[in-house]
């Protein structure tokens, strides 16, 4: 069977920039000039599903959701 | 039920005036439950009728008239499998500061709407159903509730009133606001991101429909698909009801058959096209397009998507200004309009606001121009609520449309006259963050 597909999302509502996400997933997130994460692809890949889930633990908004 | 509901044209605008053989001016007077009742008959038949509703419903003859324009069949499919468990609302919140169809819709047809939110709930077992309206609007809110009451015991399910939390402004009709809203969450958009709403109004499953979508259904369901698209242009069938306002704040509402010119729509209201100089098309999630184009464009979703345009709700405000100032007051307008829950809105949308403000002083250098396109490519898809997108489509469009016009703005060249009119209200001001 064919796994499925892992997104990663962010709530902009709760995201208050404090960029901790960057830091640990600079492979799929950068800031914008407000500090703010931009997504450079929606899809986790098996190898950068670790540091991911990293970054949903450790965002101080719980603002990221892997799924 | 008489022959004179069921001719194809005006319909919603029935017993208005026909300003051309394709426009009809909706009337404003309050249609009472015993005239509806004489006029189009009872509802009760097309309670419960899912299978009646997809039938008229077929593949998409009813697209939604809230902006969006989603196929309601394919909406009611998608919530099918939750029958039973649904709340459904009738969303006549109409945030869109220039759109007034909404209201004066819910005015003149409360039971044609109320109907349609029955004929489309109980087809799915909707235990209950909201009516959302403006806080700031009276006028709709009164006529739903003397309606609500002169009909009681009618409808398959209790149906309420809500209102929209009045600070909201502009974004205060967004799905995800109105459950917020009914939810006493403050009625600001929520970030809701799965289609279909699983955890809407009271966490349960949440179908939303605009009132006009409703009170169209309301028509389908009796009439009928034949009858229903019998008018109207391929793709785009039947009527669709459109606000049209002017630099001066008057407007019309008026019922068009869908993929009339616009010409034709602006001649009935004794608009020459040389008192124009362009319009926003779409409303605050629209595009300002020049008078000369307008006025060759057709009232109808697929043939302005073709365009790359859109109709959203069915706003056309009419500016006799300079394009590149009309796009500096809409994106001002919608930066105080951020419910500021979202940094790229918050913090991006008064920065596109400035930069546009740039070219119009005449700051027109390549580094200027690249700074609109820099924060348009930022800010995109980034809200919990689509508005700031409409800002980046907005910016984005005028950029490429009137390039020339905003290189005419250096060392103040700008060849329109200045006017005292604006595509948006004076009464706020752009405050600095
Ligand atoms: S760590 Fe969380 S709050 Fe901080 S920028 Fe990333 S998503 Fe936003
Ligand atoms: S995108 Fe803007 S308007 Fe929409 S919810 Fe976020 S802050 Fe509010």
């Amino acid at each position: 069977m064919m796994a499925e597909k892992i997104h990663i999302y962010i709530n902009p509502i709760a995201c208050e920039g404090h960029g901790i996400c960057a830091e640990l997933l600079p492979e799929l997130i950068e800031l914008d000039e407000w500090g703010f994460p931009i997504l450079r692809s929606k899809e986790v890949s098996t190898s950068l599903l670790g540091h991911a889930r990293r970054a949903e633990r450790l965002c101080p908004t719980l603002a990221i959701l892997i799924k | 039920m008489p022959d004179s509901v069921k001719q194809s044209f005006p319909r919603l605008a029935y017993g208005g005036k026909l300003a051309s053989s394709n426009v009809a001016v909706l009337p404003v007077e309050s249609i009472t439950f015993a005239e509806h009742l004489a006029v189009f008959g009872s509802p009760v038949q097309y309670f419960h009728a899912l299978h009646h509703l997809k039938t008229q419903l077929g593949e998409n003859e009813l697209h939604g008239r809230g902006g969006a324009a989603f196929p309601l069949s394919l909406k009611l499919a998608g919530y099918e499998a939750y029958r039973g468990k649904l709340v459904v609302v009738a969303n006549g919140s109409e945030g869109e500061f220039l759109s007034h169809k909404d209201e004066l819709l819910m005015v003149r047809h409360p039971n044609l709407i109320l109907d349609g939110l029955a004929i489309l709930g109980s087809a799915l077992d909707a235990k209950v159903g909201y009516v959302h309206i403006s806080a700031s609007k009276p006028n709709p809110y009164e006529a739903i509730r003397n309606a609500l009451s002169e009909r009681r015991g009618l409808d398959p399910f209790d149906i309420e009133i809500s209102t929209t939390v009045p600070e909201v402004g502009y974004i205060a009709g967004a799905e995800s606001a109105v459950i917020s809203a009914i939810n006493r969450q403050g009625g600001r958009p929520l970030y809701l991101p799965d289609r279909p709403i699983l955890r809407g109004v009271k966490k349960r499953p949440t179908l939303i429909a605009n009132v006009e979508t409703l009170a169209q259904l309301a028509l389908l369901a009796r009439f009928g698909a034949k009858w229903f698209s019998s008018i109207g242009s391929s793709g785009d069938l039947g009527t669709r009801l459109l606000t049209v306002t002017l630099s001066n704040g008057s407007y019309a509402v008026l019922e068009v058959i869908a993929g009339t010119l616009f010409s034709e729509v602006f001649s009935a209201m004794g608009l020459r096209q040389d008192q124009v100089s362009c319009g926003l098309l779409g409303g605050y999630y629209g595009q300002i397009v020049d008078a000369e184009r307008l006025w060759k464009l057709r009232a109808s979703q697929p043939f302005l998507k073709e365009a790359g345009l859109s109709l959203g709700a069915g706003v056309v405000a009419l500016a006799n200004g300079c394009p590149v100032i009309e796009t500096k007051n809409v994106l001002e307008y919608l930066a105080l309009e951020s419910a500021g829950q979202c940094g790229p809105c918050y913090f991006g949308l008064p920065e596109l606001a400035k930069s546009w403000s740039n070219l119009v002083d005449g700051n027109v250098s390549s580094k200027s121009l690249s700074r609109v396109t820099e924060l348009c490519d930022q800010i995109i898809g980034r809200g919990a609520c689509a508005m700031p997108d409409g800002a980046v489509l907005l910016a984005r469009s005028s950029l490429s449309r009137f390039r020339a016009e905003i290189l005419a703005h250096q060392g103040g060249n700008c060849s329109y006259k200045p006017t005292s009119g604006r595509l948006v209200p004076y009464f706020k001001t752009l405050s600095v963050r």
